[in-house]
Parts: C-alpha cells; structure tokens; sequence
C-alpha cells in the first residue's frame, strides 16, 4: 500500500525523483559538507 | 524481498548525511563544540529517521521525512553555522526532497484494531472465574492431563457460549444455570484428574457431549434471533399495508 496523498503529486514521478535527489543534496548533504569547514 | 528493497531505498536517503561522519573525529580531534553538538544531533536524527522509515507502517515515510527535515536544519544551524532562517528554510527543503523520494515506498496497513470484548456481566462473572481455573489448571497440568485436549474444547465450547450469552443480557438468567453446572462438573473431573484419576472410558464421550450441548444452545439463541427478526419482519410489512400501501 502506498502512502497516500504524495507531495506534488501532479508530476510525473521522474521529475519528483530528481527535484527530490536536487534537494536533499542542497538541503542536507551541503550544509553537512560545510560543516566539515567551520569550527 | 519488498522489505529489502525498501531497506536500501531509506539507507539511501540517510546516505546524504555522510560528511556528517568525518565531521565527528574532526570535532573531537579539534575540539569543536557546535560543530560536533551539530553533526552528533544530525547523525542521531537521521538514524531514527531510517529505523522509523524501515519499519514500513501506514505513517512512518511521513514521520522520517519530519525527522530528516529537522536533522537538515539542526545540521546547517549548528554545523554549518547559517543564519537561522536559512537553516530552517533547509529543513524544510530536506523535509520535502525526502518526501518527493519516499512517498512511493510501499507501506503496510495499520494492524487491525483488536474486536472490542463484551464485559462479563456481573450474574456470569463466577462462570468466567471457574472457566479461567479450568485453563489455569489445564494449563499446570505437567505431565498432560489424560484428554486434555478434549477438555480444553469443551471448555472453549463453553467459553463462545458464554461470550455470546453476555452480549444478550436478556438470555442470561436461563443459560447461567447451564454454564455454572457444567463448568462446575468439569472443574471437578481436571481436579480428579490432576490427583492422578485413572479417566473412564464414557468420559471422552460426555466431554464431546457438553461440548455439543453448549453448540446447541448458541444454535437455538441463533434460532431464536432469526424468529424474532422473521416476526419483526412481519410486523413491519403489515403496518406499511394498513397505511394505505399495498
């Protein structure tokens, strides 16, 4: 059973999966690769 | 194979978080606060995230989703030191990348709630009680009881009796006498047996017997429902006649 009502669920899953991979690599992976360059 | 497969894809959500890793020895090699608070935070978060996105429940995609949402912004407040309101509009930004590539992983449903149990009656509680000392007896009975098997299905043959009898309070009166007798009868022949009774052999016969008279007494309360139903059934069709419809 899959979870209902999607977010965005008007795209086509493609896009979702790579606007979902864009973000989580803006949104979680730079910040944690910046830390590695702040005190 | 699905659950695997459901595995890898939540592991690799968390992947995204792997600085984060080097960020600890980093922090406690230099000695850095806020950084080692921020990435030690993050890296516990995004842990739960994945336990709770793995265990695959109705809900769970959506709440790890929440969890790796705020570990983003905890991560880019306090590791990367952003200004706050970017960092939470980062968290928001993980929270719904996470979302776009978890709301297709498959969920299971909700367990099923359990069936509401009718409470015992007050006038059948003392059958319950005798009921639940023939179990415990069975149940202590080592070496097994001879024809503990046979008991044990008289006795659950009493047991769906007395669960039905108790929904229909009116009923109660006439099948309490019923309940009690046999139920006392069959509380003595465990004791006897537990005492080391050798069983004769009309006991397995009389077994069998209670346990299809208390099946026929659900038969004729289900007889006696359907009756009434037919009766009201009756009722109803010619009181809509003698209005005026034919």
């Amino acid at each position: 059973m899959a979870a209902a009502r999607p977010l965005l669920p008007q795209l086509p899953q493609p896009t979702r999966y790579a606007l979902g991979f864009g973000l989580l690599l803006l949104c979680l992976w730079l910040p944690a690769f910046a830390s590695l360059f702040r005190q | 194979m699905k659950s695997r497969f459901r595995g890898l894809r939540v592991w690799f959500l968390i992947a995204f978080g792997w600085p984060l890793l080097l960020k600890l020895p980093i922090g406690i090699l230099f000695l850095q606060g806020k950084g080692l608070l921020g990435a030690a935070i993050g890296i516990g978060l995004l842990v739960m995230a994945g336990l709770r996105m793995q265990r695959g429940q109705a809900g769970d995609a959506r709440r790890g989703a929440v969890l790796i949402g705020v570990a983003a912004g905890i991560v880019a407040g306090l590791g990367a030191q952003l200004w706050a309101p970017v960092a939470v509009a980062l968290g928001f930004g993980a929270w719904a990348g996470a979302r776009l590539l978890s709301d297709d992983i498959p969920e299971e449903a909700p367990p099923p709630e359990p069936p509401p149990s009718v409470a015992i009656p007050a006038p059948l509680q003392e059958v319950e009680a005798r009921l639940e000392g023939v179990r415990a007896r069975l149940g202590a009975g080592l070496p097994r009881l001879p024809l503990s098997q046979n008991i044990a299905d008289t006795a659950e043959a009493l047991e769906t009796l007395l669960r039905e009898i108790a929904a229909q309070p009116e009923r109660i009166p006439e099948a309490r006498r019923f309940l009690t007798m046999q139920l006392d009868g069959l509380d003595r022949i465990v004791q006897r047996l537990q005492k080391g009774a050798e069983p004769p052999a009309t006991l397995a016969p009389l077994l069998d017997e209670i346990a299809d008279a208390a099946d026929d007494w659900r038969a004729r309360l289900k007889a006696a429902e359907t009756e009434a139903l037919d009766i009201q059934v009756k009722v109803m069709a010619d009181r809509l006649r003698s209005e005026g419809r034919t």
